[in-house]
């Protein structure tokens, strides 16, 4: 369905660009047929190969867990063993064959029988260590396979047990900060940026985000910061992934892998996350940052600015973008050190502008994914008001109603400003035109 | 411009399957080692019958030295969770292997005795729990429960165990009142 949209899509869109000009009538038909051949009707093969992978895989394992005592050690061990050779066997054959549609979900099945292989090892000889360190040993033999055969599938398997394996060991073994964590994830996420593969990206930061959230409580009282200085840092370290994710976008930068936009968007998720939080939370203020947090702030907030003003040199920000974003910033990182600026209605009034801000700014970058998430946490931020407010009906109402027509204007204001842009704007551009033709 | 190497598809997949089962092979040899070359004790046991999401049905082994009084074995020491312990073990008069003293590092050999490594689980102010990573005895559903019901009866129940010379310990075998019932084979 959504292929065929994309279709329509492309086909209506196809028509207003080759009225402008912009592209050739006699390509149209290359362009359609290419958006068709790409189309993600030639992955379901592959799709439905992992998923017949993951059955097997389930069947091996089950198998194990059966305890089949009429085979002996050796029949069962040999088996496994012989199964894992015989899907790297397969994959040979698939590769030589140009089957590579199937070849992600034998890898797959491979690296699935390799943890196979460590289940019946463990349960053929009664071996009961620390249980976290078989799935260590197992996301290590499929990250293996990952580097030597650039398997994306064994990689995004890597990655559900290397989480598996540090959510047993925080929740399970209370081993937080659990640092072992790190270097694991890596490995993991650098085979991600080696293949490009931009979903095990994803992966790679949110299973990073995982870990920092659930150990953050610790990781504070390891560095020693007050509530203060961590959160200020949090604040900073998002509001500057949020505008290197915009640059590395629209540079196109080659270290990015197109991550930019995604990264703009999970770190002002978290920015309009924690900013919520904070506000509903009561702060314990400790202060001004002691020498060292402040160092390493002053360091963040100078790269931040630098970011800001690469971002304004790009053009994504414009002049009201920038002093708006340095102004959000250094309200939000204040905050967090000066106690008058916790006020409910001041902190409101700013939040609800950021989530304007940002709602204005991701349309001008037709942005959809930004917008939503403004909107939502206008909506949030609208309700959380509202619920902090009843019983003072009055306030609360005036409030809303002040809001209400400002918005109102703002929205009247911001389309006489683009009819007018538009106004002066166009005389100039069919001049160029006629220049260029 | 200097060619990026290119190591043929198949020379990389022989290889990697090469690499894993020389892992799995690791892991079965240092079983074998104990298996096969460690100081065979008894230890006393309780099992009960659960089931692992992965490994099947096993009878939990609980012994007499996985909870050990602390003030008379460890007038000195101050145990965390996770930390490693070593108890020095010697046969009693009922067969059964019990331990003798505990330690926070790998003591002298001395003759008579072996020692046995474990992790410290928990502590009490009177008390240690420890693991040492034999809880498990893997078996069908049938048989776990049949272990499970002997404790129930009160009959005695032993974990044969073989331990390395660096203390890990590997279930070689069963023993009910006295008598090897069950031998776990190599393979």
């Amino acid at each position: 369905m959504l292929n065929k949209s994309y279709q329509q899509r492309l086909e209506h869109d196809l028509e207003g660009w080759v009225k402008n000009g912009w592209v050739d009538r006699q390509n149209t038909g290359a362009i359609l047929a290419d958006a068709a051949r790409g189309s993600s009707s030639t992955k379901i093969p592959a799709i439905i190969g992992i998923l017949g992978a993951i059955l097997l895989a389930a069947g091996v394992v089950l198998f194990v867990s059966a305890n089949w005592q009429e085979i002996s050690k050796l029949t069962r061990l040999l088996l496994l063993l012989a199964a894992m050779w015989f899907t790297f066997v397969v994959t040979v054959w698939l590769k030589r064959t140009s089957h590579d549609y199937l070849l992600e979900a034998i890898l797959f099945l491979g690296a699935a029988i390799f943890g196979a292989n460590i289940i019946l090892i463990a349960q053929l000889y009664h071996i009961d260590n620390h249980y976290p360190d078989g799935l260590l040993f197992w996301a290590v033999g499929t990250l293996l396979i990952t580097l030597f055969l650039r398997s994306r599938a064994t990689l995004v398997l890597a990655f559900c047990l290397i989480v598996s394996w540090a959510s047993i060991e925080i929740l399970e073994f209370a081993q937080h900060p659990f640092w072992p964590f790190l270097p694991v994830w890596l490995i993991a996420a650098g085979l991600a940026y080696w293949l490009s593969f931009r979903f095990a990206i994803h992966l790679a930061f949110l299973s990073f985000m995982a870990w920092f959230f659930s150990s953050i409580d610790l990781l504070i009282k390891w560095s020693g910061f007050s509530d203060s200085e961590t959160g200020g840092l949090i604040v900073l370290f998002l509001l500057t992934s949020f505008i290197y994710g915009l640059v590395m976008e629209r540079k196109n930068s080659p270290l990015s892998l197109g991550f930019g936009d995604a990264l703009a968007h999970y770190a002002i998720s978290g920015l309009l996350l924690i900013v919520f939080f904070f506000q509903v939370e009561t702060i314990e203020f400790d202060g001004w940052p002691a020498t060292l947090p402040f160092v390493i702030l002053a360091g963040f907030a100078a790269v931040l600015v630098l970011g800001t003003f690469i971002a304004r040199s790009q053009k994504i920000f414009n002049l009201t973008d920038t002093a708006l974003f340095l102004g959000f910033s250094t309200w939000f990182i204040l905050s967090w050190f000066i106690p008058a600026l916790n006020h409910l209605w001041l902190q409101a009034a700013i939040y609800l502008g950021l989530t304007i801000w940002l709602l204005i700014f991701g349309q001008k970058q037709y942005d959809k994914l930004l917008v939503i998430l403004a909107l939502i946490a206008f909506g949030c931020q609208v309700f959380y008001l509202y619920m902090e407010t009843l019983g003072t009906l009055l306030d609360t109402s005036v409030f809303f109603l002040l809001g209400g027509v400002l918005l109102i204007s703002l929205a009247l204001g911001l389309e006489m400003l683009r009819r007018y842009l538009e106004r002066t704007r166009d005389p100039q551009d069919s001049r160029s035109q006629e220049v260029a033709s | 411009m200097k060619k990026p190497l290119f190591i043929p598809f198949w020379v990389r997949a022989v290889t990697v399957v090469l690499v894993l089962t020389l892992a799995l092979g690791f892991m079965v040899g240092e079983r074998l080692k104990i298996l096969t070359s460690g100081t065979e004790i008894v230890l006393k046991t309780k099992p009960v019958d659960p089931r692992d999401f992965f490994r099947g049905h096993y009878a939990r082994l609980n012994f007499d030295i996985s909870e050990i009084p602390k003030v008379a074995n460890t007038p000195s020491m101050d145990f965390k969770r996770n930390d490693p312990v070593f108890l020095r073990l010697k046969r009693t008069s009922n067969g059964f292997w019990d331990v003798v003293y505990v330690y926070d590092h790998y003591p002298e050999q001395q003759p008579g005795s072996v020692i046995i490594r474990g992790t410290v689980k928990s502590t009490y102010s009177t008390k240690l729990r420890i693991r040492y990573g034999i809880e498990r005895y893997f078996a069908p559903k049938a048989q776990a429960l049949k272990l499970e019901g002997l404790t129930r009866k009160e009959i005695e129940v032993g974990v044969i165990l073989r331990i390395s010379p660096k203390g890990e310990a590997a279930i070689s075998g069963l023993m009910i009142e006295g008598k090897k019932i069950h031998e776990e084979p190599l393979f």
